[in-house]
């Protein structure tokens, strides 16, 4: 088979692949199903994605210059550091709501311990 | 002088009615708070009974660090003078405070830890915890160039400084061996003083065996990841 009707190939797919996550991305937004604080990671991301797969020169430069022989592997790394960017990204936010949902906590018991003891006084 | 003595407790229900009645006899004035770390027993019961004690009760299981940052806001926002925290369980007995809290109201301690080690070591812990203790006590030395012989010791006395800056940014759990680090390496008076501790009475230790390791790599860790920050300062 010939390595150049398979690139462009994997290159279509990946191009109908960018555009379709992007065009659910922007759904989920404008259904307010995601804020856009949280999703801007994830468009930097497609849109990164999508223009490798547009222009494969790209593409086989970063993969030759990483010295991968398979430029659609070179897309996979590209994917994979960004995987791991959003997981990164998504403990930052977990560890900063858990961070809140203990304060917050401690300021309900602390409210609660308040109007049990003014419930006590006042009877 | 205002005292408060916190007890976080976990499912503490055979042993928190007779500890309060103790504490009352020993450390004369002082309010006790007691929180209830989102017990599934009958702790909640048992405190409401309790009449004259303070409790706070958490909505979820919070672990040690939040049930005692807990305590510490309730320290600051009520304006107490002086903390002593004690475990919920009976292992620390209260005619032990006074030690500790001498060490703070008299002593110009910034904060003062019951030591199970000093002086009598050997004693009290099963082998694994002693291992995970010595390491712990040698890694303190090396970076605090201070001897701590019971960095998990959870018997202590606060003034209102420490408490204060604790209370700023306290870690969730296993807080204690980091919080003799935070407090030194700012410049706080930590003091360790010999007390005797007796063994648990009801319930089962946070810290079992299986869980020394994780609790190991976790305080290290985290002391590793603090020493990096506090060196760019």
């Amino acid at each position: 088979m010939n390595p150049q009707y398979l690139l462009s190939r994997i290159q279509l797919f990946s191009i109908l692949g960018s555009v379709v996550l992007i065009a659910l991305l922007v759904y989920f937004i404008r259904r307010r199903k995601l804020l856009e604080e949280y999703s801007i990671l994830w468009l930097i991301i497609f849109s990164i994605f999508l223009v490798v797969s547009i222009f494969g020169a790209f593409l086989e430069s970063f993969s030759r210059f990483l010295g991968v022989l398979y430029p659609p592997a070179a897309l996979f790394v590209i994917m994979i550091i960004g995987i791991f960017l959003l997981m990164l990204h998504f403990s930052i936010i977990i560890s900063d709501l858990k961070r809140k949902i203990n304060r917050l906590s401690i300021t309900n018991a602390l409210l609660e311990e308040r109007i049990k003891s003014l419930e006590k006084r006042g009877s | 002088m205002k005292i408060l003595v916190v007890i976080p407790a976990f499912n503490e229900e055979g042993s928190i009615g007779r500890l309060v009645g103790e504490i009352y006899e020993h450390i004369k004035g002082s309010d006790i708070l007691v929180v209830n770390d989102c017990s599934t027993d009958g702790t909640g019961n048992v405190l409401k009974s309790l009449g004259s004690v303070k409790y706070l009760t958490l909505p979820f299981n919070m672990g040690i660090g939040g049930a005692v940052l807990a305590g510490f806001n309730y320290f600051l926002e009520n304006d107490y003078d002086f903390l002593v925290r004690m475990d919920g369980d009976g292992q620390h007995p209260p005619d032990q405070a006074g030690i500790l809290i001498d060490a703070v109201v008299n002593g110009g301690a910034d904060a003062a830890i019951g030591s199970r080690y000093l002086g009598h070591e050997k004693e009290y812990s099963s082998h694994m915890r002693r291992m995970g203790i010595n390491l712990l006590n040698s890694l303190s030395s090396i970076i605090l160039r201070k001897k701590f012989t019971d960095n998990t010791s959870g018997f202590r006395s606060y003034n209102r400084n420490a408490v204060r800056y604790l209370a700023a940014d306290y870690p969730f759990d296993y807080p204690e061996p980091e919080e003799i680090y935070i407090l030194t390496r700012k410049g706080y008076d930590v003091r360790e003083y010999p007390v005797r501790m007796k063994a648990r009475e009801t319930g089962t230790s946070s810290i079992n065996t299986l869980h020394t390791y994780y609790f190991l790599v976790r305080v290290l860790l985290t002391i590793f990841v603090k020493y990096m920050i506090g060196g760019k300062k």
